[in-house]
């Protein structure tokens, strides 16, 4: 080792043994904050890539050897297309597809959903499936012929046993309205898929599910030599309108693209939590340099070098990086493999189900996380390193040289050209549908804010008048004189509390939005519906006469709502039908933008996401594929929909009929008669409609206190990562409060001896307390506030694509503002009853 | 009426102290000690004595095993540790080897503390302030911190400090230890001319027989027990 190495490794080791010697807790909480942070990051990470790889396996095992697939949604398309599909040159083999969602009979139905019982089912030629769903086909035991009986069901394993059925049981499921039965011929082993699904011959299918000449999917292989994009090209133009031609790889982005927002916010909430740690470590060793300033001023003395004694300085933030971030990755794997045994992995949000995703261990990305960690303890060490190693030996040594800290670190410009540049970044267009920009924007307003921290005490605390009391103005004084130390323990409060204060108001107005959107989109008494999750379940013209005529019901209104592909790229766009015009459309829709359609003109009202996904603006024209034809709708408005991010266009019924044919309706929406009682009329519908399992009935408080439920639910990952990041910044403030207490002890025995009552100390202490967080209660709140603008704006607008008005929770913020308040005072007044012990007398003759 | 009915209490009056620590042989075996006001006395004794163990007796900042300290009549062991911090508050001053002065405070602010704690009005508070600043010749660095002054610069102002609001005793630990010879001197005569104008009385703890020498008298603390160490001029001290 050489001898500059040598000085390091001498000054690193006189260092570490007084930290771990003198103040280990203190160190341990900031490797464990750096844990957390890391822990949170790899889990969240985890569990998101066993939710893509779940999902790319299924797609891998339903399209097989696959190279196209050609998919309609919904009420699919007529098999004549496979026909000639099949006798196309470049051809190999097709292979024709149902791909439904079964109703199933509400009795299973958890209380808490609003969806019913489904399973998805696949329908397949086994002979012709038996070079493409291979594994599939391969699972089926003993003679496939028998596949062919017009009722014969082979369930999955999994689905056998969510649905509590064996080989030779019974499998009812809703056709229309209608309860029919399915016999479980045979169970495949969770080798052949973990999943739930059931598997039928099509043929059978088409006829039990009422979809003769019907079909939603044919896979296609193509002959050796035959491209298969060129192919795809030359199909888009000759298939019928609303049918696309898709890659496995092309499916598997679209899972990707579609879930993507919400797992980068995740990742993103995770991201704070590993600030927050980072910012306990500069706490750590800001408060470690400035306790052993005397130390580190000698052994600049002994010969060490600046660039030894910042290497050594480094060394020690990086160790504590280095072992929070393996305990992280630790805690991160468990932590991950215990959400996905116990919860799944759609951590909350029922659109990323992927049931039976496995844990796996991804050494690269676990690695960038544990690099994160150490990188940000190292960040966090380096500014008090860097200030240590600057400062002149003899001022080091010399007694009340104690606000060296940040002293050095210009802030004004830095400061405000961070929040002007947020302010420019939170304009930028989003990337692939991830705010970018808001992202960086949040980024750079934070770290603006800090690095104005120090001016802002000063010149809060420089304005507050003597107030002739002692206690209060030493508290003050001592407030003005050490700026540089405050920004320390402030700078973590104001960072966590700010983000604490942005994502309640954006939760809040979240909230607030979605309660009087659903007064808007659910006005009628009663709600009855097919579960939009499945395929098979829906209401008959017949029925809904019969519904509408029902003596205690007094309006009945039908809407039918379609899935339909409007790109190849994308999830499929709900078509909802419903009776409107747009004279009423603004009465029964959360409309945001109009434009009169001109006269005989079809209108359409679109969904924000669609108006973002396909650029389509009122006033312009939308191709529909409906009918099995493309038909142009006016664009007369745009409105707020926070059910599908995939995007949703409003039609009149009657055009819808009139387009498809399609009488049968999803939902129907009914008002009772005055003095008409809701559970006796929920008995005259089901009396009405003896089998409509699949249907379910809400009274609407009840659908509206439900869907906030889930709303709420949705919602709990968010509060659990951003209470995680409360805490560490709670942990921040105790420790920052406790330390910076203890390194005056002999600053209060020195006023002990002038006459100072210990009440009096303490309540100058508590004061110190009460004033500093004051100001960072006002500090986060405004910009919080201002966070919250860009998370309502900008981060939410175009991550999920639905707008949002701002409300601020001005009682949970006033709440949240006395909690910080009071927990700052209570510790900094825990902290002074310690420092005021009884050797206080004693620390007037330490050294200081 | 009797003549020690008229005559008034000595400034101070220590008798039979006793201190010690834990299972350790006592510090402060039997401690006597009267001084009359205006009175300049220094104690020396090697480290461990127990010279800082019987300044903390004396502000009662500290409890005796056994004995009394009495300030002007008052017996500290009758009062409360309120009652105790008050009459140190009001009767006494301190001067610490390491200065304490609150770093985040001017010279000015520094010296104001006492008087701020007596509940002095601000306008006649800086008035004193100033004036004693001016006393111990750094009334121009009224303005400055702490961090922009010398050593002897920051002893001054806790000398100033320890003498603004007239206390009856004052009590010095090792003042002079932090400073060179020089500035030692200077600190001394300041302190010997202030406690000649303010009348305190005064005890000084030090292991310099020069910084002793300043004193009307130096006893030695030996033994736990305080014996009388023959007087010798700054001259001989040096």
């Amino acid at each position: 080792m050489s001898a500059a190495g040598d000085a390091s490794a001498v000054a690193w080791r006189v260092l570490c043994r007084l930290q771990w010697h003198e103040q280990p807790l203190r160190a341990l909480i900031a490797l464990l904050a750096v844990a957390l942070g890391v822990a949170l990051g790899s889990a969240v990470y985890l569990i998101n890539a066993a939710a893509l790889d779940q999902f790319n396996q299924a797609t891998r095992r339903i399209t097989g050897a696959a190279d196209l697939i050609v998919r309609s949604p919904a009420a699919g398309f007529d098999e004549q297309l496979f026909v000639r599909l099949a006798r196309n040159p470049s051809v190999a083999q097709a292979s024709p597809l149902l791909q439904l969602q079964l109703a199933l009979p509400a009795a299973a139905q958890p209380r808490d959903a609003l969806a019913g019982p489904v399973l998805p089912l696949l329908a397949l030629d086994p002979f012709r499936a038996a070079s493409m769903q291979t594994t599939l086909v391969a699972a089926l035991a003993g003679d496939v012929t028998r596949l062919f009986d017009h009722d014969a069901v082979v369930l999955t394993q999994a689905a056998a046993s969510e649905l509590g059925l064996s080989r030779g049981r019974v499998l009812p499921i809703i056709v229309g309205n209608r309860e029919r039965t399915l016999h479980v011929i045979d169970v495949l082993p969770d080798s052949a898929d973990p999943e739930p699904l059931a598997i039928m011959d099509i043929a059978s299918a088409q006829w039990m599910l009422g979809r003769l000449g019907r079909l939603d999917r044919i896979d296609l292989r193509l002959r050796s030599g035959v491209d298969a994009e060129q192919f795809a090209r030359s199909l888009r133009g000759q298939l019928p309108a609303g049918v696309v031609v898709t890659t496995p790889a092309l499916e598997n982005a679209r899972a990707r693209s579609a879930t993507r927002a919400y797992r980068v916010n995740l990742n993103m909430l995770a991201l704070v939590a590993l600030l927050t740690g980072a910012f306990l470590v500069f706490t750590t060793q800001s408060l470690a340099v400035l306790r052993r300033r005397v130390i580190l001023g000698l052994l600049r003395a002994l010969g060490v070098t600046r660039g030894e004694l910042l290497r050594a300085l480094l060394a020690e933030g990086l160790i504590i990086g280095v072992a929070g971030s393996l305990l992280g990755l630790l805690m991160g794997a468990l932590f991950a493999g215990a959400v996905l045994d116990w919860l799944g992995a759609d951590l909350g949000n029922r659109q990323l189900a992927a049931l039976g995703a496995s844990f796996a261990l991804h050494p690269l990305g676990m690695l960038a996380f544990a690099l994160l960690g150490t990188l940000a303890a190292g960040l966090g060490a380096w500014v008090p390193a860097r200030e240590a190693a600057q400062r002149a030996p003899a001022a080091a040594l010399k007694p009340a040289d104690v606000e060296p800290v940040l002293a050095r670190l210009p802030r004004l410009a830095p400061g405000l050209s961070l929040l002007l540049l947020g302010g420019a970044l939170a304009w930028l267009p989003p990337v692939a549908s991830v705010p970018v920009g808001g992202y960086a924007a949040v980024g750079c307003l934070l770290l603006g804010a800090v690095l104005l921290v120090p001016l802002l005490v000063r010149v809060a605390f420089a304005r507050l008048p003597a107030s002739g009391g002692v206690v209060l103005d030493a508290s003050v004084a001592h407030l003005r004189g050490s700026a540089g130390a405050a920004t320390i323990s402030l700078a973590g409060v104001i960072v966590s509390f700010s983000l604490m204060v942005a994502m309640a108001i954006m939760v809040h107005s979240f909230r607030d939005s979605f309660e009087r959107w659903l007064i808007t989109l659910l006005p009628a008494d009663l709600t009855l519906r097919a579960d939009p999750a499945a395929d098979t379940a829906a209401l008959s013209a017949a029925d809904q006469a019969r519904l509408a005529s029902l003596p205690d019901i007094e309006r009945a209104e039908f809407m039918r709502l379609t899935p339909v592909y409007l790109s190849a790229e994308r999830a499929a766009v709900t078509v909802i039908a419903r009776s409107l015009s747009p004279a009423d459309a603004a009465d029964v829709l959360p409309l945001l933008s109009t434009a009169v359609p001109p006269a005989g003109a079809r209108p359409a009202w679109i969904s924000e996401a669609l108006q973002d996904i396909y650029g389509v603006h009122p006033g312009q024209w939308l191709e529909l594929p409906l009918g099995g034809h493309s038909e142009r709708f006016f664009v007369a408005g745009v409105w707020r929909d926070y059910v599908r991010p995939a995007g949703a266009v409003v039609v009149r019924r009657a055009d819808y009929v009139a387009l498809t044919a399609d009488r049968s309706a999803s939902e129907a929406a009914l008002w009772q008669r005055a003095g008409s009682n809701s559970e006796r009329t929920e008995a005259a519908i089901r009396q009405l409609l003896p089998q409509s399992g699949a249907l379910q009935m809400f009274a609407t408080p009840e659908l509206r206190e439900r869907s906030l439920q889930i709303f709420d639910r949705a919602f709990l990952v968010t509060y659990a990562l951003e209470a995680v990041a409360v805490l560490i910044g709670l942990a921040g403030i105790s420790m920052a409060s406790s330390a910076a207490t203890l390194a005056r002890r002999a600053q209060f025995g020195m006023l002990r001896h002038l006459g100072m009552l210990r009440r009096q100390v303490l309540g100058m202490i508590a004061c110190e307390g009460v004033l500093h967080s004051v100001l960072a209660v006002v500090t986060g709140l405004a910009l919080g506030a201002l966070l919250s603008v860009i998370l309502v704006y900008v981060i939410n607008r175009e991550s999920f694509h639905w707008s949002i008005d701002l409300a601020i929770p001005w009682a949970e913020l006033a709440a949240l503002g006395a909690a910080l308040i009071a927990t700052a005072a209570l510790t900094a007044w825990l902290s002074g009853r310690a420092a005021l012990g009884e050797d206080v007398i004693r620390a007037v003759r330490e050294d200081w | 009426m009797t003549p020690s009915a008229t005559r008034p209490p000595p400034l101070l009056q220590i008798q039979g102290l006793r201190k010690g620590y834990g299972e350790r042989t006592a510090v402060l075996e039997q401690v006597d000690l009267t001084l009359q006001g205006a009175e300049f006395v220094s104690i020396m004794g090697e480290s461990g004595s127990g010279k800082s163990t019987l300044l903390n007796l004396i502000a009662g900042l500290d409890r005796p095993d056994q004995g009394s300290v009495q300030l002007e009549g008052v017996d500290l062991g009758c009062l409360s540790d309120d009652e105790r911090t008050r009459l140190r508050r009001s009767a006494m001053g301190f001067i610490f080897q390491a200065f304490h002065v609150l770093p985040y405070l001017t010279a000015l602010q520094n010296v104001l503390l006492p008087l701020q704690l007596l509940h002095v009005p601000a306008d006649r508070g800086v008035k004193l302030a100033q004036e004693y600043l001016e006393r111990c010749g750094i009334g121009a660095l009224q303005g400055r911190y702490p961090r922009e002054l010398s050593g002897g610069e920051l002893q001054r102002i806790a000398i100033a400090r320890a003498l603004v609001h007239r206390p009856r005793l004052l009590l010095a630990d090792e003042p002079t230890g932090n400073l060179d010879a020089r500035a030692a001197a200077l600190v001394l005569q300041l302190l010997r001319e202030q406690l000649r104008e303010t009348g305190a009385g005064a005890i000084l703890i030090t292991h310099s027989a020069t910084a002793a020498a300043c004193a009307d008298r130096t006893l030695r603390l030996t033994g736990g027990r305080l014996t009388a160490r023959p007087q010798m001029s700054a001259a001989q001290g040096l």
